[in-house]
């Protein structure tokens, strides 16, 4: 199964509306522990696809294996399980429950996904995210409530929760766009360190293609597209 | 004091509002209904005005009227037990009772006694009335019960709702 | 399914604020609902104890209410007395097995003073067989002679062997029979019903102050009939208020009703306490309707505040139901957050309710019961009042399902993108 690519996607089609495909793309393979950059303007269907990667967007029409797994065969709430318990998902802003602390969010993936926490190698929960934030330069922060951190540390968490339980698959959907570039560079530079730990497969999504040289391979999204060809 | 003062002002304007019973109104369509319970014996004293039973309240003289009270009180007599309906859990089986017009000036009352001996518990279940069924000028009941440990009363109208057995 | 119940209560505690408000307009219309509840059933216990096997009560034609309170209850007055004479009658009546005459109509220092007779120490029962006791000293024998209720020897602080007097009336103490004080003989034991707030003399005692008493007004002085001469002499007992009458067999006490209804002698009534009682609850019935209606309004205020509260804080937390779907909650555990919220905020309410209930009647209990001298028992909620909480628990939960329904849609339209 690890031998499987982390994504496959073959004349997959998504529109919202009938008759008014957002994603129309022929190909696209993405190889276990590949970092990819994703880039394209905005409106051209990024987090669209995203979305239909992470099993929350069904594809009308084509093939779709993530990790081995058929998505459009799967129901929702298998699509939802793979999702919680072998995926990572990174917003641009706002990834924390704001009532809880730091530590209750990077565990939370663990506590509503059982088969998130068996993956932690025999560590606990609370284990995992204290080693997680140690990696992460957060450790100072975990009791402290979410909505009192700033951006950076915001976004340094939300890696932490999409980390935790080693995921076969990180997506980042424009994780560094809210901050400035000293903590871009910093924050990227983690992040690498800590897919590359856990044997990750990274997917990361940005219109800012001055990042684009510190991943294995870069792809636009507009070129993948049928319409590009 | 006070609180025991407001309860008063609240329940003053009931108190006189009143009627005496047993000392009722003769008004018709009204019957009481009186039921004793010692023992294993039911006694059930009835009493309504007698124009709700036989159609008229003067001294029967003619034939047909003496026919009409005669035909009335021996249907009352025949179908009390279908009327008073004890709970089934109490077999209670009715005797032949008595029932007898009295003249009060210008009002006849009926009044009737009746008792049931009864092989079941007289201290749970519900009571419930058929008295329209069989007179259907009678069409409320003013019930008193008293039995071991049990005082009650009702308001019965149309033979709608019950009296429950026990505390 | 743990994980979901523990989100719900961090994020309530997160709004502890509204979530507080809410949870006190719940439960504010459980206490009313049972409290209101409470009240009756105790009001009834307490009410239907305080007099046990006497199978009548009789005295001068008037409301059946008004005779069962001023005799039982000491509520109220009597309009009119019967003679002692016409009491005779009834209490040698063969079918009466025991008679228990009252002459009210005085007090002392605001509690009632009750003329009777030793059948009252030897029959009265109260909390179906309890009888009359002494905590100390015995019953009046003497004209001159008292016993105390319990309360009234506890407020006013009397011993055995104590004079007092007797004021003639139920007002204030304007005219007092203070020419023949009375001595107290006994304190009756503590039974919790109006009995403690009573004086009890003897019948010739009632009679003995009123001797020389003219239209009502007090003798002129100089011409007071000295109370050693009545003791010598003696009284005639001319009236009494009332009397309480037990059957040999109880449809002779139905049968009794009737012909003391119908005495020819003076105009009597006689009622069967529990049906005079069972006719008042019918009454009060509209009052109790009428504020169990009120507090079911104040109940549905409550859920429809949750409701809102609810409802306005969706579109807030859109961003909270994406993140949950972006680490693979599903849309109906969002559903399932929702509701278990509201269902933490109703159990909360029901149970901060049922506190303040159980608060409220015990520190109620001792005014009521020295005031009307009805026990409001503390014991487990009724059927009914189970019944009420497990019907707004069920409504907590259903209501709730309105903007749980609403999140789903939410949730379904904006799956990972949604924007703040």
């Amino acid at each position: 199964m690890t031998d499987s690519p982390a994504v496959v996607l073959d004349q997959l089609r998504f529109g919202y509306k009938q008759g008014r495909d957002i994603l129309d793309i022929p190909s696209l393979a993405v190889p276990r522990r590949e970092k990819v950059f994703l880039f394209g303007p905005s409106g051209s269907g990024k987090t669209t696809l995203l979305g239909v990667i992470a099993g929350v967007l069904e594809a009308q029409s084509g093939t779709l294996r993530v990790m081995g797994e058929d998505l459009r065969a799967l129901s929702g709430a298998k699509r939802d399980a793979l999702r919680g318990a072998r995926m990572g998902y990174i917003f641009q802003l706002f990834n924390l429950l704001p009532y809880l602390s730091v530590r209750d969010n990077i565990t939370l993936p663990c506590r509503l996904h059982p088969a998130r926490a068996a993956r932690l190698n025999g560590s606990s929960p609370v284990a995992a995210a204290e080693a997680l934030a140690a990696q992460l330069d957060i450790a100072e922060l975990l009791d402290e409530p979410a909505r009192d951190l700033s951006v950076g540390q915001q976004q340094r968490v939300a890696a932490a929760r999409a980390l935790i339980g080693n995921p076969e698959l990180v997506i980042a959907d424009e994780p560094t766009s809210a901050l400035d570039a000293d903590h871009r560079a910093q924050f990227l530079e983690t992040l690498f360190g800590c897919c590359e730990r856990a044997g990750a497969t990274l997917l990361f999504v940005s219109h800012d293609r001055s990042l684009e040289s510190r991943f294995d391979r870069a792809l636009s999204l507009p070129e993948l597209q049928r319409s590009a060809a | 004091m006070r609180i025991g003062l407001c309860l008063f002002a609240l329940l003053a304007p009931l108190a006189w509002s009143q009627e005496a019973h047993g000392h009722k109104a003769h008004v018709h369509g009204v019957a009481a209904l009186d039921i004793a319970i010692e023992g294993k014996t039911v006694t059930a004293i009835f009493e309504s005005p007698a124009d709700s039973i036989m159609g008229f309240e003067h001294l029967a003289k003619a034939p047909a009227e003496i026919k009409k009270r005669d035909e009335a009180l021996a249907k009352l007599k025949a179908r009390f037990g279908e009327m008073l309906l004890m709970p089934a859990s109490a077999q209670c089986v009715w005797k032949p009772g008595k029932a007898e017009v009295h003249l009060h000036g210008s009002h006849a009352d009926v009044e009737a006694e009746f008792t049931a001996e009864c092989k079941g518990p007289l201290n749970r279940g519900e009571i419930r009335f058929a008295f329209m069924k069989v007179f259907p000028d009678v069409h409320e009941l003013k019930i008193q019960l008293i039995g071991p440990g049990q005082q009650t009363g009702a308001v019965i109208k149309h033979d709608e709702g019950t009296v429950k057995l026990g505390r | 399914m743990k994980a979901l119940w523990s989100l719900a209560a961090q994020s309530l505690w997160s709004r502890r604020l509204t979530s507080g408000l809410t949870m006190l307009s719940i439960a504010l219309s459980v206490t009313l609902l049972l409290g209101i509840e409470s009240v009756r059933t105790g009001a009834r216990d307490s009410f239907s104890n305080t007099i046990s096997g006497v199978d009548l009560i009789g005295g001068a034609r008037g409301g059946s209410l008004q005779l069962l309170l001023y005799t039982v209850f000491r509520l109220g007055s009597a309009t009119n007395n019967i003679s002692y004479e016409t009491y005779q009658h009834w209490a040698e009546h063969p079918a009466v097995a025991w008679a228990v005459p009252y002459s009210l109509g005085d007090s002392h220092r605001g509690f009632r003073v009750v003329g009777t007779t030793e059948a009252f120490y030897k029959h009265f029962r109260y909390r179906r067989d309890r009888g009359i006791e002494f905590a100390d000293g015995r019953a009046p024998s003497g004209i001159f002679e008292t016993a105390l209720g319990s309360e009234v020897a506890r407020a006013l602080g009397y011993t055995v062997g104590q004079k007092i007097a007797i004021t003639h009336g139920l007002a204030g103490d304007l005219l007092q029979h203070d020419d023949k004080p009375f001595t107290v003989t006994g304190i009756l034991a503590r039974t919790a019903t109006p009995v403690d707030r009573s004086l009890y003399v003897t019948l010739e005692g009632i009679s003995a102050v009123h001797v020389d008493w003219e239209s009502g007004a007090p003798p002129m002085p100089g011409e007071e009939i000295p109370a050693e001469q009545l003791e010598r002499e003696g009284v005639k007992i001319e009236q009494i208020t009332a009397f309480l009458l037990s059957a040999k067999r109880r449809v002779d006490a139905l049968r009794l009703q009737r012909e003391i209804n119908t005495y020819t002698g003076e105009p009597l009534m006689a009622v069967i306490p529990g049906v005079a009682l069972a006719e008042m609850w019918r009454t009060i019935g509209y009052g109790e309707t009428a504020l169990a209606v009120t507090a079911f309004f104040v109940l549905i205020a409550g859920l429809l505040g949750m409701i809102v509260a609810l409802y306005t804080s969706l579109e807030e937390r859109r961003r909270e139901m994406a993140v949950l779907r972006a680490i693979g909650a599903r849309p109906s555990s969002i559903v399932m957050l929702l509701v278990a919220e509201s269902a933490l905020l109703t159990v909360g309410g029901v149970a901060a309710g049922l506190a303040l209930t159980y608060a409220a009647l015990w520190v109620a209990q001792g005014p009521v019961e020295q005031a009307v001298g009805l026990t409001l028992t503390l014991g487990a909620p009724s059927q009914l009042a189970w019944i009420y909480v497990g019907c707004i628990l069920a409504a907590g939960v259903v209501v709730a399902l309105l903007p749980a329904w609403k999140a789903y849609r939410n949730t379904l339209a904006d799956g990972l993108s949604a924007r703040l």
